[in-house]
């Protein structure tokens, strides 16, 4: 399990402080905050990319700072926003690149790799998508091969910054239940958003960064008014 | 797509033959191909024609082939880094660079810096330096217009230094370095081409131990740094390799502008993959290619002007990277 214990986070002045807060395999988390309030640096620090001002977060028993970046990228995979595509990348080839942590140096993808690669494929249901440019893509197919591109990564936790800006309803409906779907299966999610309806008609838990700057947790998706009192 | 690349793995070749053939037999004294043949199997120091072929005709081929790959490698690991397709080891002031220490070196009138090992040292010191000085820039110039413009006032400012420095040196060796830096393939002897061929056996063989960090580097820097990679140490051995290929070419070419441009555009375009590996073959396969034909012309004009290199490979890569930029950008 990921797990943050008294920490503030930020890059010189604390911009959230934690008391407690894990995410097991198996969970799913909704993470909630205003417009600059730390979300994306909280999750920079979740993936080690800047440390914490204080305390530890431990992933599996092993503090973070400890794990060099090979190993926590076999435990915690990350999908950014704003990948718009790279011509000349296939879908395939994107999905295959999610396999890196288990390659040697020379890249070099066996068949068990391309096995993985098509699972992840069929996962995200996106099998038929597989041989075109990513480049060509919509918004709601880049996400979904981002997503399977998570999972051929084989980590147990996956961490999203706003997966579902910019697509439209259907598209965002397909990506919450495919990311429920992946909580029931095992996967630990966590992903930001700012869909507090999504959210609430999900019934997703939620960990919001309240104006005071504290994180709070919520195992039931509270009222949005309640959530739009404490962070907006 | 993937058979079209079976098919290039066979077809390149066999034209990159043709081509290296052409090149050799073309120039101002005919020779036949069965001269061609008799030099190799029985080498006659008499024969002026075995001579040429020998001494001149060869070593300019192959240079030409070893520098194009190169070149084309150079710029594709720039192009990678940088994550733009304009960027290249010409236009980011590595070729510059090394121009610049080169002159430094011939100019002081040391011999050790006129000897083969002097120029290849001093020009791959001078690509590192100034790759390392364009890489700390990137770190905190995150626009890459700027980086790439910043590069091109880097190369303006050596080129400065370096045209002061030719004010107070001798004749003799401002004539040197005149000539160096015109860009030419035909100075290169037979034996600086084997300092040319381990260069670019070693730059290959250390470009394919990073393929993997390469490939991830395609989704940006925080995604490939999510997938595991080490980019410092990644950026480093890039910044490396392009200056040990670039570098290496430089010194004993001269500075060759648009090849490490246009030709690993032109491998994306044609090959359609973002995968380094089909990328290194097809940057290889199609810089000697383009080295080759604008040699070949160069030789065609000999009997009526002397063309620099660096004319063609500007006459035909500056339009192609035009074109290139009014597809992405307009």
């Amino acid at each position: 399990m990921i797990e943050l214990k008294n920490i503030s986070i930020g890059y010189t002045s604390t911009l959230i402080e934690v008391n407690e807060m894990i995410l097991r395999p198996g969970e799913i988390k909704a993470l909630i905050g205003a417009n600059g309030m730390g979300k994306t640096t909280f999750l920079k620090t979740l993936m080690n990319q800047i440390p914490p001002i204080s305390g530890t977060v431990t992933i599996d028993d092993i503090s973070l700072h400890k794990l060099d970046r090979a190993k926590l990228s076999s435990l915690v995979s990350f999908i950014g926003h704003g990948f718009k595509g790279v011509d000349g990348l296939s879908v395939l080839d994107y999905i295959l690149l999610g396999r890196t942590p288990y390659l040697d140096r020379f890249g070099s993808i066996s068949y068990v790799d391309k096995e993985v690669a098509f699972e992840a494929l069929k996962s995200a249901g996106i099998k038929s998508l597989s041989g075109l440019n990513t480049s060509e893509l919509s918004d709601g197919q880049l996400q979904l091969a981002s997503i399977a591109r998570a999972l051929a990564q084989e980590t147990p936790y996956i961490i999203m910054d706003e997966p579902t800006t910019f697509l439209d309803y259907r598209n965002r409906e397909i990506i919450f239940n495919l990311l429920i779907d992946l909580s029931h299966k095992g996967k630990g999610i966590l992903f930001s958003t700012h869909e507090l309806d999504m959210v609430s008609k999900h019934q997703i838990p939620v960990a919001a960064i309240s104006n005071e700057n504290k994180m709070i947790l919520f195992d039931h998706c509270p009222k949005m008014e309640k959530l739009i009192e404490i962070c907006f | 797509m993937s058979s079209a690349y079976k098919r290039s793995l066979i077809l390149l070749p066999i034209t990159l033959g043709l081509l290296a053939f052409t090149h050799v037999l073309s120039g101002k004294f005919d020779i036949t191909f069965s001269e061609l043949v008799s030099s190799f199997t029985r080498f006659d120091p008499n024969d002026l024609n075995h001579v040429i072929i020998q001494e001149f005709r060869v070593p300019r081929t192959l240079t030409a082939i070893l520098a194009g790959a190169s070149l084309s490698l150079a710029g594709m690991l720039m192009q990678t880094l940088f994550q733009n397709p304009l960027a290249g080891p010409y236009i980011l002031g590595i070729n510059s660079g090394a121009a610049f220490t080169v002159a430094l070196g011939t100019l002081t009138g040391i011999s050790f810096f006129q000897s083969d090992a002097g120029l290849l040292g001093s020009a791959l010191i001078g690509a590192f330096i100034f790759g390392l000085i364009i890489l700390t820039f990137s770190f905190f110039l995150r626009n890459i217009v700027s980086l790439l413009l910043i590069g091109i006032m880097i190369g303006s400012f050596t080129s400065a230094i370096t045209s002061i420095l030719l004010s107070i040196s001798t004749p003799e060796n401002m004539k040197i370095f005149t000539l160096w830096g015109l860009g030419s393939l035909q100075k290169v002897e037979s034996g600086q081409i084997v300092f040319i061929f381990i260069s670019f056996v070693i730059g290959v063989l250390l470009l394919l131990t990073q393929l993997k960090g390469i490939n991830a580097l395609v989704l940006g820097e925080n995604a490939a740094s999510s997938l595991g990679i080490n980019l410092r140490s990644l950026r480093i051995a890039m910044i490396s390799i392009t200056a040990l290929l670039a570098g290496m070419v430089t010194a004993f070419c001269g500075p060759i502008s648009f090849v490490g441009l246009a030709i690993p555009n032109l491998s994306r375009i044609i090959f359609k993959t973002a995968n380094h590996r089909k990328l290194t073959y097809a940057n290889t396969i199609l810089g000697a290619h383009f080295l080759l034909i604008a040699d070949l012309i160069t030789i065609w004009f000999e009997p009526i002007i002397l063309i620099p290199i660096n004319a063609i490979t500007a006459l035909i890569g500056a339009p192609f990277i035009m074109l290139i930029i009014i597809k992405k950008l307009k």
